[in-house]
């Protein structure tokens, strides 16, 4: 659906997005991860035409936007940033707008309302919206032409905990039921885990990662933590024999597996020290976001 | 061109509940009401000789066109890009499927309504002031026919000329996102305006070139209204050009 390739973009002498590649496969939900500030809007606004690329290429459908352009925006939905409302307008007259825009026929803006949740605000004024409304509005603004491909920047931002198991199920839905390929940002990847097939992490405006959720937990490192007594003199003996560090009063192990917990449990004990407790902690995503993220990392 | 019809459509939508919206009517009606109580203070009659309605609104569109249009031009104006400005609106609309220039030409036409709107009100709110002041008052009595011809063919030329300023408030509108920038250009034409009369050029100062275009001498009235009406047009397409490829 959307392939990007060697994509840079700089804000003056400060470049913002580095030589970017990666692909959304059709029907997919792909979650564009990294830090605040890491370059994810940028990366969706150059996707949406509303910034030009310095070097390489943009195809959405195999085709560029700058010949396509009507094409691809008439079949594209998005929420950039917080949703653009006219706040003395009503949810209604907000949607009619885009409705003219879009020709849509007269009963979508309802539905959209509807799917959203919030057609009993319809006749409203978005100023008297909370945030979690106006997000829910430029959702279904987004939604209102039945795009093929919706773009989200942030949506969750402002949604209370029920809103936010609400909307996966609702994107869940929409991929499902009406074959739209999703591309949705976040800083926090832990609040997309659930719903994305595909993700992309990007740090200090450069793809770190781009592929498969299985791809991304596969480089996911299980981590040994062991509570001993003295952890700072078995810290120096097992160091010699495994990646390890203190972590409050444990000793944490990276790349812990079931051969290397018998044979340091062995070390400890043989050197007479007691052994509290002995933990092998699951792959997390978020120890992997965090470390494909960390500003050191150059390269995946 | 279906396409901006369409957008056109959505600037009016945009509009409701809008300050500017109400400021199509309240600035002719402000001038027209000054300007009769102004005429219903009057002590003495006018004599009958004289062309009262031409009189009447003479001085009514002195001060439109002097005061009262680059004041309501500015704000109008100022309010019509502020929607963007302000709710990341640019965001929304670039992300339209139609030609980037059409969302600028789109403004620039609502704009251009409502100022035709409120010049068609000014017209309007003239003939009901003159009855009510012929009515009202003791002794000043409004000729019965109107010089309907003489009256649209003024407002005409005020309108054609206020292109350039209009044109000037649209850029500045556009580039600067603070309401004070386009806000503080009007007012700063305007004040300039009231000095740039003395000046040998000063007929082609933009904020004077309305005024000048009905009570130009020497052939200066033509040449500030085509300076005012091609001025204009000529700079909002310039503006309407660089401005959609500069954000493209």
């Amino acid at each position: 659906m959307i392939t990007l390739d060697h994509v840079s973009f700089s804000y003056g002498k400060t470049t913002v997005v580095r030589d970017a590649g990666f692909h959304v496969p059709d029907r997919s939900i792909f979650g564009f991860a990294g830090p605040n500030g890491a370059g994810k809007t940028t990366t969706l606004k150059l996707i949406l035409g509303l910034l030009k690329p310095d070097s390489g290429e943009i195809l959405i459908r195999n085709r560029n936007l700058a010949g396509h352009r009507k094409e691809i925006l008439s079949k594209t939905g998005a929420l950039i940033e917080t949703p653009s409302l006219y706040p003395h307008l009503t949810a209604g007259e907000n949607l009619e707008i885009a409705r003219r825009v879009y020709r849509v026929e007269k009963f979508r803006p309802d539905q959209v309302l509807s799917q959203t949740g919030i057609l009993a605000a319809k006749n409203k004024k978005v100023r008297e919206f909370s945030l979690g409304m106006k997000q829910r509005l430029g959702i279904a603004l987004a939604l209102l032409h039945s795009p093929e491909l919706l773009i989200l920047d942030e949506p969750i931002n402002g949604l209370d905990p029920g809103g936010i198991l609400e909307f996966r199920e609702f994107l869940k839905n929409l991929v499902n039921r009406e074959g739209i390929t999703v591309l949705i940002s976040s800083h926090i990847l832990s609040e997309l885990e659930l719903v994305i097939s595909h993700a992309g992490i990007i740090s200090d405006g450069e793809i770190r990662f781009h592929g498969t959720m299985e791809e991304l937990r596969g480089k996911s490192l299980s981590r040994l933590f062991f509570d001993v007594s003295d952890p700072e003199k078995a810290l120096s003996l097992i160091s010699p024999v495994a990646d390890c560090r203190l972590d409050g009063g444990r000793i944490e192990i990276r790349e812990g597996n079931r051969d290397l917990t018998a044979r340091l449990i062995h070390l400890l004990s043989a050197a007479g020290y007691d052994i509290y407790q002995a933990v092998q902690e699951q792959p997390n995503l978020e120890s992997v976001f965090h470390e494909l993220t960390r500003k050191e990392v150059r390269h995946v | 061109m279906s396409d901006l019809l369409i957008l056109i459509s959505c600037e009016l939508i945009k509009l409701r509940r809008n300050l500017a919206l109400w400021m199509v009517v309240i600035a002719p009606a402000f001038v027209i009401l000054l300007q009769t109580l102004i005429w219903l203070n009057l002590k003495e009659g006018l004599g009958f000789d004289a062309d009262l309605w031409l009189m009447y609104s003479s001085n009514i569109l002195s001060i439109w066109s002097l005061f009262m249009f680059p004041m309501f031009t500015a704000l109008v104006v100022a309010l019509i890009y502020q929607y963007e400005h302000t709710t990341g609106g640019w965001l929304r609309t670039g992300t339209y499927p139609v030609a980037g220039w059409m969302v600028l030409a789109a403004k620039q036409f609502s704009a251009l309504i409502l100022l035709t709107l409120s010049s068609a009100l000014l017209l309007v709110f003239t003939i009901a002031g003159g009855w009510i002041t012929g009515y009202f008052h003791p002794v000043i009595e409004m000729p019965e026919v109107i010089p309907w011809g003489e009256l649209l063919l003024r407002s005409g030329k005020i309108w054609a000329a206020s292109l350039l300023v209009l044109a000037i408030q649209n850029w500045v509108s556009l580039r600067w996102t603070s309401l004070s920038v386009p806000i503080g250009t009007g007012i700063g034409g305007t004040f300039v305006a009231l000095f740039a009369t003395s000046w040998k050029y000063g007929y082609l100062y933009p904020w004077l070139l309305p005024l000048n275009s009905i009570y130009g001498t020497d052939g200066k009235d033509q040449t500030a209204l085509l300076t005012g009406a091609a001025g204009g047009l000529i700079l909002m397409l310039i503006m309407t050009w660089r401005e959609s490829t500069r954000r493209s």
